[in-house]
């Protein structure tokens, strides 16, 4: 049922826009047997939110969260661990000023972090694979410099410190081999200038690969484009790695046609070819690999999830209003949009939702319950 | 500020206060040159000169020291300050809230120097100030070797508000309050800079955008940054000010230098603020929502006092509800990208 189901998906995705028409068509909030709920951060009114939301209800119904001060960006999963089930880590929207540590199921804030001195967070973190390290991609107040911090996942305070390779660190990897891909975006902000780009002429992305033991960088790579930022990263089975990036052009046309999703091999970091007439408008705001159907990053000023096979062939198009958060899990998956809306496939079963007054945020994560 | 402005402009006898404003019919267009030039002249260079005279005033009273002789702590009661002290407390106060309203947006050279980690580095870091006066710097030469952290005014707030500071910690305070006041003449003097350039629209317009999302910065920084943090950590040391007990002084200064640069100064109607560049555009209806948020945070911060958490509350709620009309109704209508904006993605 799941495998047909998949493929029936799978062919109307490579009709492009006969998705959209298809979602259009289904009930506002098709009945969905799942035992999935979708950790994020979210905007209701004016208030910022962390928490959980179970697909198939209506989001204002089945949202339980933890008031933030500010926007989260990033919200993961404590790794499993004796004492840690349920329990998640919100980190706050560049310029970050917090990390929290909360009980995802009960809506519980259990520890709040302040950064220390002069350092800000970037909006994202990962995970060692044992669970026991937290790392966050920071910046350096007083010099703009990119940093790795480590920290205790529990009391989330800091152990230690090391460049990122770059400036503008944003999302990060812990890799399978225990090596940390970080996504230099390459553009300076300063706490006291918001998110204000301060260096957009000179800016220098890079994809940078870090010894998690020492610190050290193993390895660096570059587009050729200078204007691409490079901001957020996925990896295939396979050991495929696909990056996401923002568009800096000044030249209206380069930004927009600008490919947005590169691809890393032998040869170094390449951004994927778009079909002709395609136009991501410069922005991808999440990339994502499904098992047996590729990369998917949202183009959210386009409108569009875009898919690409592990080696960049260019799969099809999906629309979906201001397409944000992509969540995975297994054959899982969710993707957000405007105005409150998701869809994707849960259980099986293609799912679509809206709920008016609500804005989730960039990320998200697919759990069991 | 307000009457500083008034000032120099020469209070024209047409003058009217916002509220009467507000009630004109017709309003000209204004171009982005001259929302520049007249926010120059009637905001940030007076604001400036303000905060470059009373940081001089300190600097020259602290030149004098702040210490109580010896002779004069034994024959005076404990309570009783030396007045050295006292008059130094007092400048101190007056270069605060100076400060506060011109930082309150911080534009042009307050960026570009980064001013605020020189005169407002906060929250204050006692060891790392009492390792600099132990390191006893000699002069400006030797203070650049202190970091951000050990400086400003918020050091020498801690280190004048001791028991009975000694003459070592006077001394530190004195050098701070050298480098405050240079670091004013040096933002003044580019203000000034700023107001002689021919500005054209084509000039004018990126600054006027970069100025109104440092503005929604602005707004950001009073709700969160000094009122609604301070609130959730519950200790009373986390209020800003909170040594000298200038906390609510503090909040109305920042919010007077952010409802002058928003609204216009209170009786020159020569530069009406962000308000009067949306009427001319005939956003009308935006612009009166800005002075509406803008009269009830006014309000609100008035009466906003660390005792009483209910008016915390109001006054960070007015402070958003402002933060939000400016940036999703006034900064979206000009189609300005602001960087503090919690609209975007990253």
């Amino acid at each position: 049922m799941v495998i047909d189901m998949l493929d029936q998906q799978r062919r109307t995705w490579l009709l492009g826009s006969a998705v959209a028409l298809l979602a259009s068509q289904l009930p506002a909030h098709a009945a969905v047997s799942t035992h999935t709920a979708l950790l994020t951060a979210w905007v209701a009114g004016d208030q910022a939110m962390a928490g959980l939301w179970q697909p198939g209800h209506t989001p204002g119904n089945a949202l339980r969260g933890v008031p933030l001060p500010n926007r989260a960006h990033e919200v993961l999963a404590l790794p499993g661990a004796a004492g840690r089930a349920g329990q998640a880590l919100a980190v706050a929207r560049r310029p970050g000023e917090f990390l929290l540590r909360f009980d995802a199921r009960r809506a519980q804030a259990l520890q709040w972090h302040e950064m220390e001195l002069d350092r800000f967070l970037c909006g994202h973190a990962a995970f060692s694979a044992d669970g026991q390290t937290l790392y966050t991609p920071e910046f350096d107040a007083e010099s703009g410099a990119g940093l790795i911090v480590e920290r205790d996942p529990i009391s989330l305070r800091k152990r230690r410190e090391y460049g990122s390779g770059g400036i503008g660190p944003h999302a990060m990897m812990v890799e399978p081999e225990g090596t940390l891909l970080v996504a230099n975006g390459g553009l300076l902000i300063l706490p006291e200038t918001g998110r204000r780009k301060l260096n957009r002429e000179h800016m220098a992305s890079n994809l940078t690969r870090l010894d998690a033991k020492t610190g050290r960088v193993l390895d660096t790579w570059r587009v050729d484009d200078p204007f691409l930022s490079l901001r957020h990263i996925a990896r295939a089975p396979d050991g495929s790695i696909a990056v996401a990036s923002q568009a800096e052009h000044s030249d209206d046309a380069a930004r927009r046609a600008a490919p947005l999703v590169s691809l890393l091999d032998d040869q170094g970091l390449h951004p994927v070819t778009l079909p002709p007439g395609l136009l991501l408008e410069g922005y991808a705001g999440d990339i994502a690999h499904l098992s047996g159907r590729g990369f998917v990053a949202s183009a959210t000023r386009a409108g569009v999830l875009a898919w690409w096979s592990e080696d960049g062939r260019w799969l099809g198009q999906q629309s979906l209003a201001k397409a944000s958060a992509i969540a995975v899990r297994g054959p899982q998956w969710l993707a957000s949009g405007d105005a409150g809306s998701v869809y994707g496939v849960i259980g099986g079963t293609p799912l679509q939702s809206r709920a008016s007054g609500l804005h989730w945020d960039n990320h998200g994560e697919l759990l069991a319950t | 500020m307000a009457a500083s402005a008034a000032a120099l402009a020469g209070t024209p006898g047409w003058a009217q206060s916002r509220r009467q404003r507000k009630q004109r019919a017709a309003w000209p267009y204004v171009y982005p040159s001259d929302f520049v030039r007249n926010a120059l002249q009637l905001h940030f260079v007076p604001a400036a000169q303000a905060f470059a005279n009373t940081s001089a005033a300190l600097r020259d009273q602290l030149a004098q020291g702040c210490a109580a002789s010896p002779t004069a702590s034994l024959a005076s009661s404990p309570a009783a300050l030396p007045a050295a002290l006292s008059a130094a407390r007092e400048r101190w106060l007056a270069a605060l809230l100076d400060w506060e309203r011109l930082a309150a947006v911080a534009v042009g050279p307050l960026i570009e120097r980064r001013s605020a980690r020189t005169v407002d580095f906060w929250p204050t870091r006692p060891a790392m100030v009492n390792a600099a006066v132990a390191a006893a710097p000699a002069d400006l030469v030797a203070l650049e070797r202190i970091g951000a952290p050990a400086k400003g005014l918020p050091a020498i707030e801690y280190l004048l508000w001791q028991a009975q500071p000694d003459a070592v910690q006077c001394s530190y305070a004195a050098l701070l309050a050298q480098e405050c006041a240079a670091e004013a003449q040096t933002i003044l003097a580019a203000f000034q800079a700023l107001t002689q350039r021919e500005w054209t629209t084509d000039t004018a317009l990126p600054v006027l955008q970069d100025w109104i999302g440092q503005a929604v910065g602005g707004l950001e920084q009073l709700r969160w940054k000094k009122i609604g943090k301070p609130a959730r950590g519950g200790r009373k040391t986390d209020w800003p000010r909170f040594a000298s007990g200038a906390t609510r002084a503090s909040w109305q200064a920042t919010w007077d230098g952010l409802e002058n640069f928003l609204r216009g100064p209170e009786t020159d109607e020569t530069y009406s603020g962000v308000t009067g560049l949306l009427r001319g555009r005939g956003d009308l209806a935006i612009a009166d929502a800005l002075d509406a948020a803008a009269e009830r945070a006014h309000a609100s911060v008035l009466a906003a006092d660390p005792a009483k958490p209910a008016t915390i509350a109001t006054a960070q709620k007015a402070v958003a509800q402002t933060k939000s009309v400016l940036e999703d109704k006034a900064a979206a209508a000009m189609q300005i990208m602001v960087g503090f904006s919690d609209a975007d993605g990253d």
